[in-house]
C-alpha cells in the first residue's frame, strides 16, 4: 500500500500553509516530518488524512489491487482506507476506558474484533495494565501511547503521528521508539511522523522529510538531511 | 427617486450595522451569541421614549439616557447570566440569552403593555437639503450617528487598554490571562460596549419606525445575519454586512412581495454559508 | 429483573394507570396528554442535541410540521386521515431536517443555532400561508381523536426507541461524535451523516408529538409552534441533561405543567418563566462544573 500526494497547497488567508508539495508513504517504511515552526507540518498532516480539505493537489492511494481517489474526501474515508492519525494536542474519550476508546476506533473502521489482538496491542505498547482505566485518568505519556494504539486498532496501514515523543524524557522516549519499531516490524505499518527530536527521528527513520515555509526543503536518509547546509540554516539557523 | 432609497437603504443598513457591531464584538470576545442584545436595543429604544416623554429631553440627551440604561443592563446581564455560565459550554450559555431574552421581552411587556409607541416631535419627520437632494432627516442623523460609533468602536479598540485586553481575549483566551488580562473584564466591557451601542441604534430604529416589546426581534434576527453573512468577528465586516443587507432588503422592497422582503436577509445568509461560511471580511479559523 | 428494567416497567406501568385515570375527566386528560406529549417532543430534540451535540432552535417548527400535516389530513378525511397525516408529517420534517441537515449541519455551535433559527421562521411563515391551514388564526375542527393512552403509549414507545438507540452502534457513534467530533472521524467514524440522521430522526419523532397533540386538542395555530415552543424544548433539554433521554422528558412534562399553572398569571408568566430557567442554569452550571454541551469545536 503506497500513499502518493502530489502539488498539495492549502492556504489559509494570506499565507500558503502547504506550497506545491510532494510526498510518498510506504507501507514497511518509517518516515519522519521535521521543520521549524510554522513550516506548515501540521497543515500537511492534516491534508494527508484527510482534516483538511487541500486547495490544489491530489492524494491517491495505491491499495495493492487499484488506485483510491482521497482527495477531498472526509477523513472517515481515509481512516477506514487504513489512514489513521493521532494529534499533536491528544484527542482521547477521557471518560471511557482505554479499552473503549480502542473499541469505538474499532467500530467506527470496521474492523475485525479479535480479543487476543486487541490484547496483544495493548500488551506491545505497555498499556497492558491500564486497560479498563479511564483514559482521562493516565498520565501523559501512557495517553500518548492509546492515541497510537487507537490508530492500529482502528486498522491503520499507514500511521500518521503528529509528535508522539513530544514532552517525553529521555528514556520514554527510547522505549517509545522500540515500541513502535516493534509494532511496524509485526504488523507491516507505514509510519510518517512529525518529531522535533533528531535523535528519535534518526534512530528510526528510513527517510526524512524537512519542511520550511510551506514546502519541502529536501529529502532522504536523516544523517544526509541532517548534515545539509540549508535544512540547518532553516532548523538551527546556523 | 434613486437617492432617496439609497439613503434609505443605507440607513437601514447602518442600523444593521450597529445591532451587527454589538453581536460581533460579544462574539469576538466571548464565543458566544448574544441572544439577548436585540432585546437590549429595545429597553434602550424606550428608554429613550421615556427619558423624552417624562423630561422633554432632546434627542442627543435622550440617547445618552439610553446608553447609560443599556449599558448598565449590560453589565448585570454579564455579571448574573454570562459569567456564571460560561464554563457551562456553549449550549448553557445559548438557552441562557435565550432566557434573558424572554425576560427582556415580557418583563417590557408586562410593565408597559403590549400596544405599539411611536416617539414625537424631533426624532421623526423632516428633510434636509443638499443641493438638489431632499433627504429624509431621520436617516442622515442615522447615518451620522452609526458612523460616530462605529469609529469609536475602532479607536477603542484599538487604542486603548481595555480594546487590547478585549482583542487578546477574543485571539487566544488563555494566552491573554497568562499575560495578565482578565477574561471576565474583558467580557463584561464588550458586552457594555455591545449594550451601548444597541441602546443607540434603539432609539434610532424606534424613531424610524414604532416601540412595541417585540420590536427586537426582526431587525435583531436580520442583523446578526448582517453579522455573519460579513464574517462574524469582524468589525468592518458587521458594517459591511450591514449596509449590504441593508441595501439589499431597501431594493428588494421594490421589485418582491413584503413577505418575501424579511425573507432577503436568510436567503442572503442560506446563499453565503453555503459559498464563504465565514463571511465575506471574515478569517478562516484553524481548527 | 435488572434494576434499570423494573424502572422501566415501573414508569409503563405508571403512565398507562395515569392514562386511564384522566380519561374520564375531560380537563384531566388534556393536561395528561399536553404533559406526555411535550416530554415525547424534548426526547425527540434530545436525539440531535444531547447525541451529536447539535443545536436546534426549530424544534417547536418541525411538531407544528407534524401538528398541521396531521390537522389538515384529519379535517378533510376523518380520523383515518390523521394516521395517513401522522405519516405524512414525519415524512416531512425528516426530509426538511436531513435535506436543510445536510449544508447546516456542517457549521459549528452558533451559526447552526442561527441557522435553525431561521429554518423555524420560514416554517412558521409556512403555517401561516398553508391554503388548507387557515392561515394566522389557526386550524380549527380538527377532530379529537387521540385519548391519554394514545399519549402514554406514544411516549413509552419513544423512550424505548430513544434508549434503544443511544445503546446500539449508531447510538455510541453519536455520543462520540457529541464529545469531540475530530477525536470521532478520527476514529473513522463518519460524522456528517450519522449528524443529518440523528436530525432528521430527531426532527420526525417531533414531528409526531406534533400530530398527536392537533388531534388532541382539536385546534392548531402557528403562534403554538412558534420560538417560544422551540426555547421550552431546548431548555427542557437542558434542563434534564442532554442525553440522558429520561431526564429530558421529565423537564418538559415539568415546563409543561408549569406554564398550565400559570396560565392565569398572565403577562408575568414568561418573566417568570425567563427568571426561573436563568436560575435553573446557574444552578446546574455550578453542580456540574463543566460542559452540558459543546457548542464550539474543541481547540
Amino acid at each position: 500500500m503506497e500513499l502518493v500526494a502530489k502539488g498539495l497547497y492549502r492556504r489559509f488567508g494570506g499565507v500558503r500553509a502547504v506550497d506545491g508539495v510532494d510526498v510518498t508513504l510506504r507501507e514497511g517504511e518509517t518516515v519522519g516530518l521535521c521543520g521549524p515552526n510554522g513550516a506548515g507540518k501540521t497543515t500537511l498532516f492534516d491534508l494527508l488524512t484527510g482534516f483538511a480539505r487541500p486547495d490544489g493537489g491530489h492524494i491517491r492511494l495505491d491499495t495493492g489491487h487499484g488506485w483510491l481517489e482521497l482527495t477531498g474526501k472526509p477523513p472517515y474515508r481515509f481512516a477506514r482506507a487504513g489512514i489513521l492519525r493521532s494529534f499533536q494536542q491528544i484527542r482521547l474519550y477521557g471518560d471511557r476506558t482505554v479499552a473503549e476508546n480502542l473499541e469505538l476506533a474499532r467500530m467506527g473502521c470496521r474492523q475485525r474484533c479479535l480479543r487476543e489482538d486487541a490484547e496483544g496491542l495493548l500488551y506491545e505498547l505497555g498499556l497492558a495494565d491500564v486497560a479498563e482505566r479511564p483514559a482521562g485518568e493516565l498520565a501523559y505519556g501512557p495517553r500518548r501511547r492509546v492515541e497510537i494504539a487507537r490508530a492500529i486498532a482502528g486498522g491503520a496501514r499507514l500511521l500518521f503521528l503528529d509528535e508522539p515523543a513530544a514532552g517525553m524524557g529521555r528514556e520514554e522516549t527510547a522505549e517509545l521508539a522500540g515500541q513502535l519499531t516493534a509494532c511496524q516490524a509485526r504488523r507491516g505499518l507505514g509510519i510518517l511522523l512529525i518529531e522535533h527530536d533528531f535523535d528519535f527521528l534518526a534512530s528510526i527513520c528510513d527517510r526524512v522529510y524537512c519542511m520550511a515555509e510551506g514546502k519541502i526543503l529536501r529529502e532522504g536518509p536523516p544523517a544526509r538531511v541532517f548534515g545539509d547546509r540549508a535544512v540547518r540554516a532553516a532548523l538551527f539557523g546556523e | 427617486m434613486a437617492a432617496a432609497q439609497l439613503a434609505c437603504g443605507l440607513s437601514l443598513g447602518m442600523i444593521y450595522a450597529l445591532i451587527a457591531l454589538g453581536y460581533t464584538l460579544v462574539f469576538g470576545v466571548l464565543r458566544m451569541v448574544n441572544f439577548a442584545h436585540c432585546d437590549v436595543m429595545m429597553v434602550g429604544a424606550y428608554a429613550g421614549y421615556f427619558a423624552s416623554r417624562w423630561f422633554g429631553w432632546g434627542l442627543l440627551p435622550a440617547m445618552a439616557a439610553a446608553v447609560l440604561c443599556c449599558a448598565l443592563l449590560g453589565a448585570a446581564i454579564h455579571r448574573w447570566v454570562i459569567h456564571p455560565l460560561e464554563r457551562a459550554g456553549g449550549i448553557s450559555l445559548l438557552t441562557g440569552a435565550l432566557a434573558v431574552s424572554l425576560i427582556l421581552e415580557y418583563g417590557m411587556m408586562a410593565l408597559c403593555g403590549a400596544q405599539p409607541r411611536a416617539f414625537e416631535g424631533q426624532f421623526a419627520g423632516g428633510v434636509l437639503h443638499l443641493g438638489r437632494l431632499a433627504l429624509p432627516r431621520d436617516r442622515m442623523l442615522v447615518l451620522l450617528f452609526s458612523v460616530a460609533m462605529f469609529l469609536l468602536l475602532e479607536w477603542t479598540l484599538g487604542h486603548t487598554r481595555a480594546g487590547r485586553g478585549m482583542r487578546a481575549c477574543g485571539s487566544d483566551r488563555l494566552a491573554a490571562s497568562l499575560c495578565g488580562i482578565q477574561p471576565a473584564r474583558a467580557g463584561r466591557t464588550a458586552f457594555v460596549l455591545g449594550s451601548g451601542m444597541a441602546a443607540v441604534a434603539g432609539v434610532l430604529y424606534g424613531g424610524m419606525f414604532y416601540l412595541h416589546p417585540l420590536m427586537g426581534a426582526a431587525p435583531g434576527l436580520k442583523a446578526f445575519c448582517a453579522a455573519v453573512i460579513g464574517g462574524i468577528g469582524s468589525i468592518p465586516g458587521a458594517v459591511l454586512g450591514g449596509l449590504t443587507l441593508g441595501l439589499a432588503e431597501t431594493f428588494a422592497t421594490a421589485f418582491l412581495p413584503t413577505a418575501l422582503r424579511d425573507a432577503t436577509a436568510f436567503l442572503l445568509l442560506l446563499i453565503l454559508l453555503l459559498l464563504r461560511p465565514r463571511g465575506m471580511l471574515g478569517r478562516e479559523e484553524r481548527t | 429483573m435488572s434494576g434499570r428494567r423494573m424502572l422501566g416497567v415501573g414508569l409503563a406501568a405508571a403512565l398507562c394507570l395515569g392514562a386511564v385515570w384522566t380519561a374520564g375527566d375531560r380537563y384531566a386528560a388534556g393536561v395528561f396528554c399536553r404533559l406526555t406529549l411535550a416530554a415525547a417532543a424534548a426526547v425527540g430534540l434530545d436525539l440531535t442535541l444531547g447525541l451529536t451535540g447539535q443545536i436546534s432552535l426549530c424544534h417547536g417548527a418541525f411538531m407544528g410540521l407534524g401538528a398541521y400535516a396531521a390537522g389538515i389530513f384529519a379535517v378533510r378525511y376523518g380520523p383515518a386521515g390523521l394516521c395517513m397525516g401522522l405519516l405524512c408529517g414525519m415524512g416531512l420534517a425528516a426530509l426538511t431536517a436531513g435535506g436543510t441537515g445536510w449544508f447546516v449541519l456542517s457549521l459549528h455551535g452558533d451559526y447552526l443555532a442561527v441557522a435553525t433559527l431561521g429554518l423555524g421562521e420560514v416554517l412558521r411563515v409556512v403555517f401561516e400561508n398553508l391554503p388548507a391551514g387557515g392561515g394566522v388564526r389557526g386550524l380549527t375542527g380538527i377532530p379529537r381523536t387521540t385519548g391519554p393512552l394514545f399519549c402514554a403509549l406514544l411516549l413509552v414507545g419513544v423512550l424505548l426507541l430513544a434508549f434503544r438507540l443511544k445503546r446500539s452502534r449508531w447510538g455510541r457513534f453519536a455520543a462520540a461524535i457529541g464529545a469531540d467530533e475530530r477525536a470521532a472521524l478520527a476514529c473513522g467514524i463518519p460524522a456528517h451523516p450519522v449528524k443529518v440522521a440523528a436530525f432528521a430522526l430527531s426532527a420526525a419523532v417531533t414531528a409526531l408529538a406534533g400530530g398527536l397533540w392537533a388531534g388532541m386538542i382539536g385546534f392548531i395555530a402557528p403562534s403554538d409552534f412558534a420560538f417560544t415552543r422551540s426555547i421550552d424544548l431546548l431548555a427542557a433539554v437542558v434542563a434534564g441533561g442532554p442525553g440522558h433521554i429520561l431526564g429530558p422528558a421529565l423537564a418538559a412534562a415539568g415546563i409543561e405543567g408549569l406554564h398550565i399553572l400559570f396560565q392565569p398569571l398572565g403577562r408575568w408568566q414568561m418573566l417568570l418563566y425567563g427568571v426561573a430557567l436563568v436560575l435553573l442554569l446557574r444552578f446546574r452550571a455550578g453542580r456540574r462544573g463543566h460542559g452540558v454541551g459543546r457548542a464550539h469545536p474543541q481547540k
